[in-house]
């Protein structure tokens, strides 16, 4: 049975997951909140599981976008077109 | 004399400007490709972007260029298309084209090569059904790999609006997943 304090705990934690799992410059977790929630996740399979899944589904989509790259030749072309548009003008 | 200076001057903006835009073509094609549908719309996005970056380039405090790049792709996006399409977001379409041609210059990893074809299926559905608020922000952060501040600049929005809009996104797309089993096809 969940106490509350564990219950408590693991809503807090979830409010964070997704800046821990991110670490984005923008929304940094404090060195102490990311310690709290590594012992959280320590001691809570729910919140561990759910960590594991973000990240597989983080990383299946990061392999998609991987292999939708732009094709070569049209990144030539806008190479081509930078480097027309940046010509410095002629007086 | 100050012709020549001027004249070194430009050179000089110009050099830095390529240097600086660059290495952002790609990301820029790929968000002007959920922006526009078409690969055509796209390269014309990102070519008038181009030009209006250029004759900004002065205004630019040389930090965080591809925010700065994708709020100028956004700005461009609405001026072109504000007569003809008012409201153009990532329809999940661009799936279709991640055909293993366009990776053939890269060797895929162990945990790559285990994602296997019904979770791809699976993670497809999920994500395209998902509310277009959340699909936009979980296509330029997850899939295209921008961090935070870029994509709020690419859509104008609060940092804050993203972080929410990701964290909901995510957690309907990993319900999805968890209710068809397709997580079990993943390996960690």
């Amino acid at each position: 049975m969940m106490n509350l304090a564990f219950a408590l705990r693991c809503k807090w934690t979830a409010r964070r997951l997704q800046q821990y799992i991110d670490m984005d410059p923008a929304a940094e977790l404090s060195a102490k909140e990311i310690a709290q929630v590594r012992n959280h996740l320590a001691e809570c399979e729910k919140c561990s599981v759910s960590v594991a899944d973000y990240k597989k589904i983080s990383k299946t989509l990061r392999w998609f976008g991987d292999n939708n790259s732009p094709d070569e030749t049209t990144i030539n072309r806008l190479k081509l077109k930078l480097n027309q548009i940046a010509q410095p003008t002629k007086e | 004399m100050e012709a020549m200076e001027s004249e070194t001057e430009q050179a000089n903006r110009a050099a830095a400007f390529r240097e600086i835009v660059e290495p952002e073509l790609p990301v820029l094609l790929r968000v002007a490709r959920g922006l526009t549908r078409s690969g055509a719309d796209a390269e014309d996005l990102v070519q008038e972007t181009l030009i209006r970056a250029f004759r900004a380039i002065l205004k630019f405090d040389g930090a965080h260029p591809r925010a700065w790049l994708l709020t100028i792709l956004r700005n461009t996006n609405i001026n072109m298309n504000r007569r003809t399409r008012p409201s153009l977001f990532i329809d999940g379409t661009f799936w279709e084209d991640a055909t293993p041609a366009f990776g053939d210059d890269r060797r895929l990893s162990a945990e790559e090569t285990a994602i296997d074809k019904s979770m791809s299926a699976e993670i497809q559905k999920g994500f395209k059904d998902l509310d277009p608020r959340f699909r936009e922000v979980l296509y330029l952060v997850d899939i295209q790999g921008l961090n935070y501040s870029e994509c709020a600049a690419a859509l104008g929005v609060p940092v804050g609006t993203v972080m929410s809009r990701l964290s909901r996104g995510r957690k309907r797309l990993r319900e999805h997943l968890v209710k068809t089993s397709a997580l079990e096809g993943i390996s960690k």
